[in-house]
């Protein structure tokens, strides 16, 4: 079991190294346990990012406000890298593209056990 | 869509002057195709993919209320599933090459975020 500390102080962000279809990228994404298993996605990267897709999914997607957007998805982006540990075989993970601060969600989570650990401002991630 | 070549010669009348050109209708469409290449953005895509899901056979849209379903912009039915996990894990484990568009079948929206 690899663990991790993290920095909490109002949020919680960890670095991942993402593969899109074959290229890498850093990702310092939001730990979100409101992004959960129901919404079919468990990562939201950055609209531009789906330069690196070969192909993409669109969809229509009810937000906060209410309203609906389109949105482009993947469903076999692959974390590889969670902070300074490579992954010995990377985790599938179904993705949205959508403007904002990247997110990681409860489909990634549920596989780690989190503690967050508010007074002494700190988060441990254990995988 | 095939795309037949023709020549014709095209008089134009310029004041007293008749003037004559050999056109190629398919390098006129070729043209006209080569300024239509841009690639699709996501609303586009969107609005594309919603036209397609309207021309399922209503039989199909009965059948699979509720249910998740990946078609491609060439009108092929990729998948249809339960919940959009399921989904996403079977186009996963499809080799794609194309483009796609998600609708659960009788809501708005695939999903809330």
């Amino acid at each position: 079991m690899r663990l991790c500390t993290l920095p909490y102080e109002g949020h919680c962000k960890l670095r991942l190294i993402v593969d899109i279809h074959g290229t890498q990228k850093d990702a310092y994404v939001l730990i979100d346990t409101g992004f959960t298993v129901g919404t079919g996605f468990g990562l939201k990267l950055p609209t531009e990012w789906t330069r690196y897709a070969t192909y993409l999914g669109t969809g229509d997607v009810e937000i906060a406000d209410g309203s609906t957007i389109s949105a482009d998805t993947i469903p076999d982006a692959k974390i590889i890298q969670i902070e300074e540990h490579r992954l010995k075989k990377s985790i599938p993970i179904p993705t949205l593209f959508m403007a904002g601060q990247s997110v990681i969600g409860v489909m990634f989570l549920q596989r780690c056990i989190l503690q967050l650990d508010g007074p002494n401002r700190r988060a441990t991630i254990e995988l | 869509m095939a795309i037949v070549m023709v020549r014709r010669q095209c008089a134009l009348f310029e004041g007293k002057k008749t003037v004559h050109m050999d056109y190629d209708l398919r390098r006129l469409c070729g043209l006209l195709q080569e300024e239509e290449t841009e690639e699709p953005n996501v609303e586009m895509k969107a609005r594309m993919g919603r036209q397609i899901v309207a021309t399922l056979p209503a039989k199909f849209k009965s059948d699979n209320q509720g249910r998740y379903v990946a078609v491609t912009f060439s009108n092929k039915v990729l998948a249809v599933c339960d919940t959009l996990e399921a989904l996403n894990r079977e186009l996963a484990n499809q080799d794609l090459k194309e483009n796609y568009y998600i609708k659960r079948i009788g809501y708005l929206a695939i999903t809330q975020v």
